[in-house]
Order: C-alpha cells, then structure tokens, then sequence
C-alpha cells in the first residue's frame, strides 16, 4: 500500500527515549540528573547506592514498561483485527481474567488441591497462557453468533464476573499467605521482574513481532471478512490460528509477570489508528509498539507520584487513561468501525 | 458469445452440511458473457457464487475452472469494518494474491490500481475513506478491486441491492461493458428483472425445482419462465411495464408517437383507462408551440395546458 512518508514517525523514537529517560530519573528517591548519566554511562556516582537504585530497581521496571506495553499493544491490536472489533482486548474480553483464573490457580491452588506445581515464574507464564488461550476460544465461539459491539462486550464482562466469581472461592479456601501474594499480583506490577524474566519477555516479545510481520498481509485481508480474504488467496484458518497465538502468548506472558494490566492493550490500537489514520498492520505494528511502551511508561512514573514515597497500582493510572479512551470508541462507532 | 469455457460445472450440488439447496447444475461460463442471475429469495443464489468462487466447499460434484482464470474475483454483499481504508487502499486488495508478506507493490501492480481507477472513474474520490462513501460509490470501489485483480472471471453477489435506479443501472451497464470490451466473464446476482432482461447476455434463473434454467433472456420470457417462478404481480413481461387494470368506461386514443403522446397514454393507462388507436369514444390530440410548449386537446375544442389538467377533465365527464 502506498504511504507517504510520515512526520509523525519522527517524533516516536524521541518520545519514547524521553519517556524512558524521564522513567529512569523520577522516583521516590531523588538522583540528579548528571549522576544519572554517569550511572548509564558506567561510572560511579557521588551516591553508590544509586547505581545499584538504578541498574537492580529503575531499569529492571523501565525496561519492563516498554515490554509489557509493547506486548499488551501488539495483542489488542491482533485482537481487534481478529475480532473486526474496536472494542476487543486483553482485558475486555476477559481475557486477562483468564490468565488471572489459571494464575491464581498455580498459586492459591497449592494450599487446597495442587501442591504438585511449584509457583514459579515460568509456571506462572504458562498457566495464565492457557487461562488466556481457554478464554479467547470461548468468547471466539460466542462472537461468531453474534455481530455487534455491545453484546460482544457483555459476554466479555459475563466472562470476567464468572472468573472472578471461581477466583473468590478459590481465595476462600486459600491460606492467608497465598491470598495475599495473589492481590498484590492483581493490583499489577512492573517492577518486580529480575533480568532473566526480563531477557524472557523480550524474546516472546520478539518471537510474538516475527509472527505478526509473517502474517501482517493476511490481517489486512481479514479486515474484509472471511470471504474477501480467502477470495484473495489468504488462508483463514492459518491466519485466525496466527492472530490467536500472538494474542495469548503476549497477553500470558505480560499478565504471568506483571499482574493484570487494564486498558492499554485496548487503547493503543486506537489511539496508533487515530494518530497514522490507517488499517495497515506494517504501519500499525511499530506504532502500537512504540506508543504501548511510552504509554506504560508515562503511567509508571504516574504512579510513582514523583517526590513522594507513594506508589499507586498501575492499573489505577492505565484505567485512567483507558475508560475515556473506550467511551471516545463508543461514541465514534457509528462511522468507523476499526 | 464464443470463446472457450472459463469455468463449467459437472453435476454440481451446492449447499451446507447435510442440506442441498441445488443440484444437477451442469453451467458454462464463456470469455465475454454478461450473465445475469436471478431467483427469489432464499434459493441459493449467495451459496453458488461462493462455490464457484472457491470460498465453499461443493456438496457434490466438481468446479472446473480454465488454468487462465487463476482465482475469480468476487463483490459480496459482506461489510467492511476498516473505516480507514481509503478506495485506493481497497483497490489495492486486489493485487494481494500478488504480493509477497511485505507488501511490496510492483510497478505491474501499481499499474493495475491505476488501470481500474481510471477504468471506473475513481480518481475524484481514490483518496477518499470508505465510510465517506455512498452505496453506489462503495460498490464501485469494491469493483476497482475485483478489476485490480485481473482475472478473466469477476462473480457479484446482489452489486445493486440497496442503490437508487442511476446508480443500479450505471453499475449494470458497466458490469455489461467490462464483459464485453475486456472478454472477462462477469457473473451478477440480481433481483433487477426489468434490467437483467434488457442488458443479460444470458439469464441464469433458479426456483423451478433444484435446479437452474440457462438461456437468453427473450427465450426464457417467452417460455414464461419468469412468470412461473417470480408469481408475477402486476407487472406485464411482453411490455415490461406495470400491469393496469382497466377500471374506467372511456376508450381513449391519443395521436402521435412523441415522448409527450407516449407519456399521455402511460398516465392513462394508470389511471384505468382503455387506450385504444381507433374507434375510440374520446381523442386526443397533442400541439407543440414553436416556444416548444406543450398543450392538449379534448375531443377537438377543450384545451388543456397539462396532463393533470387533462385527467381531471377526462374524470368529470
């Protein structure tokens, strides 16, 4: 498809240095910012307990803002193409619940039914793929019945309620301990992955991006529905398989380290298609790339409301941005659709 | 219509799991062909143009297509969500069994998108977005992109549903057109009876039976085919006009064989009365200015400057 070259393009890469910069200078303690370039750079600052404030503690949860953005982004943008709707996303549709079931499974299980698996991280990761993955198959099956929006948002919340519903039992029965390890993960949390999560992050991330530009022609097609695309020699189950894996594995993963993150998977993909106005998924993808990492990343330094000592869930700060972002879809459905 | 088959079917059975909705179809579609499908509601029209565009599978027998046909293009009556898309962006879809999964358009390909622009006469909206578009401008779009993929056979399903009479008949004539000058085949379903006789090449009809009845249209009129299927009411094949039912006394006979006398004798027709040319209880008489102005007279002495004039008159006698 042809493009002219954009200027919005020149200003990404800038905003998300600034927004990763700014991330990494704001905290609750306060390090000036030539110290800070000395601690990048690989010097010593005046403060040596602020090299390790930075590479073990910032970096770490920078890092892990610009991934789990550019993961969650990268699913809502697959879902909504799969789905030929404006409204899906990880959290919408239930999927993040899912994860949440399959995750407080794995952990609050242990005490009532399931001692067999060890919590781990990588357990974690591949419980709260399969919660995502049994979610989506459902809410797909349900979809094809249906052809608007709204309902399709219902079915979503329906969802999420009866998730929720299983995952207070299982907190009934659950010791304390456990119950609270599962809360904190709720309230999400970029910062407590160490860099081997972070390096395992990255390569689903990476692994997620392959995926997509292998099957970006065939998304555009399906844009037209499943006739038009299979009449162009696109194949549909292929390609729903594609947008279905891309989905879970980066809605899993993200929701597996960070806890369930609301919203930006369901408003990037808008604001990407409101600032470069097209469907084209190879000019989308770097775009909900780079605008899901700076997103995440501003909401961070958001929620660490600078100067102070407090930090606020980050699912606060996202579903701040996120409601009016899905109200603005609402409101504007009658003429666009995607 | 000569020209080696593009496509035949051999003992086809069309339909979904378990149903058949027709059987027995032996057709043959011919380089050149505007061919006009017809059939009430419901009897399978959208579940043959998907089986012969390969988007379903047969029930029974086969789908034989010329090697040069590659893939046939098809116009279905399914919605587009991409509100964004622009036509051109459209158009280009077209090129997609062409393009590897970069995307990279080639001039052979650029070439094509600005062929069936200029073809269709898009250039003044190619930049527009789908959601601007009306019915008729959207349906042509959706045939920019069905020519930029240049294959022999292009397959509509109900292109003129839901468009004003100009627009279904431009989207006709040029269907017609793109048949005839470019040797594609062009297959329509249609529910425009008045059009598709006056413009098909060839009438596919279903509803008698399971199975389709080929032929040229005036054949399959005379045969009273149309009757038989479409149950017509009030609409007289043999003139292709509304049927009028007389209900007033007076014969009336008008002169001439101008628009105007054509025009009268239709309004009286409408209005119940028995049109005759001779031996008519009441004449008409029909007198243009040289100011190109129109009057009428009754019986030789009532003048009246219009039709309505006229009819009122005719009523109170």
């Amino acid at each position: 498809m042809k493009q002219t070259v954009n200027k919005r393009w020149i200003f990404l890469p800038f905003l998300l240095i600034f927004s990763f910069v700014l991330n990494l200078y704001l905290g609750s303690v306060h390090i000036p910012i030539a110290d800070l370039t000395a601690i990048l750079l690989g010097k010593n600052p005046d403060v040596p307990v602020w090299s390790d404030i930075i590479w073990q503690f910032r970096m770490t949860k920078a890092l892990t803002c610009i991934l789990a953005g550019a993961s969650l982004s990268m699913a809502g943008l697959a879902m909504q193409t799969l789905f030929r709707n404006a409204l899906a996303g990880p959290d919408v549709l239930g999927i993040s619940s899912g994860s949440s079931l399959a995750v407080s499974l794995t952990i609050l299980g242990q005490t009532a039914w399931l001692p067999a698996f060890a919590a781990g991280p990588w357990t974690i990761a591949v419980a709260a793929t399969a919660g995502a993955a049994a979610v989506l198959l459902v809410v797909l099956g349900i979809s094809r019945q249906l052809r608007d929006n709204t309902s399709l948002l219902i079915v979503g919340l329906m969802i999420g309620a009866t998730v929720t519903s299983v995952v207070s039992v299982l907190q009934y029965v659950s010791n304390a301990d456990d119950q609270q390890i599962y809360l904190i993960w709720t309230f999400g949390s970029l910062g407590g992955l160490n860099y081997t999560e972070i390096v395992l992050l990255a390569l689903i991330l990476a692994g997620a991006t392959g995926v997509f530009l292998r099957f970006a022609k065939p998304m555009n097609a399906w844009l037209l529905g499943d006739n038009y695309a299979a009449s162009l020699g696109i194949r549909t189950g292929a390609s729903r398989l594609a947008m279905i894996l891309i989905a879970c594995v980066l809605t899993g993963a993200v929701t597996a380290f960070c806890g369930p993150i609301a919203f930006v998977g369901l408003a990037v993909p808008h604001f990407s298609r409101i600032i470069f106005k097209t469907h084209h998924h190879l000019v989308l993808l770097p775009a909900v790339v780079v605008i899901g990492a700076v997103l995440l990343l501003l909401c961070d330094v958001v929620a660490q409301l600078p100067g102070t000592s407090y930090i606020l869930p980050i699912n606060a700060i996202t579903a701040l941005i996120g409601a009016p972002a899905v109200i603005s879809i609402i409101m504007r459905a009658r003429q666009v659709a995607l | 219509m000569k020209g080696p088959p593009l496509l035949h079917t051999k003992e086809l059975a069309i339909g979904y799991a378990g149903q058949t909705v027709m059987s027995r179809l032996n057709l043959e579609l011919r380089a050149g062909t505007f061919v006009c499908f017809m059939g009430p509601n419901g009897v399978g029209k959208s579940t043959l143009i998907r089986t012969l565009a390969g988007l379903q599978q047969p029930v029974k027998g086969q789908v034989i297509m010329d090697a040069a046909v590659y893939r046939p293009a098809v116009v279905l009556t399914d919605r587009i969500t991409a509100g964004y898309m622009t036509v051109r962006q459209l158009i280009t879809f077209g090129r997609y069994p062409y393009l590897s999964w970069n995307l990279k358009l080639a001039a052979i390909d650029l070439d094509a998108i600005e062929a069936a622009i200029s073809r269709l006469n898009l250039e003044a909206i190619a930049e527009r977005r789908l959601h601007e578009l009306s019915d008729g401008q959207l349906q042509l779009a959706q045939i920019g992109r069905a020519l930029a993929q240049e294959t022999s056979l292009i397959l509509l399903d109900e292109p003129t549903a839901h468009l004003d009479l100009n627009n279904r008949l431009e989207i006709t004539l040029l269907l017609r057109k793109l048949a005839h000058e470019s040797g594609k085949a062009v297959v329509m379903a249609t529910h425009e009876l008045d059009l598709a006789l006056q413009t098909a090449d060839e009438v596919w009809l279903a509803g008698r039976g399971d199975t389709l009845l080929t032929g040229t249209p005036e054949d399959l009129v005379l045969q009273g085919m149309f009757d038989e299927i479409f149950k017509l009411k009030g609409f007289d094949l043999r003139t292709g006009k509304v049927q009028h039912v007389p209900s007033r006394s007076p014969t009336v006979a008008v002169a001439g064989e101008s628009a105007a006398a054509l025009w009268t004798r239709n309004a009286l027709a409408r209005c119940g009365y028995v049109v005759v040319t001779d031996d008519a209880d009441r004449t008409i008489g029909l007198h243009e200015s040289a100011e190109g102005k129109l009057t009428w007279t009754l019986d030789q002495h009532l003048t009246f400057a219009s039709i309505e004039s006229l009819l009122a008159a005719l009523h109170g006698l």
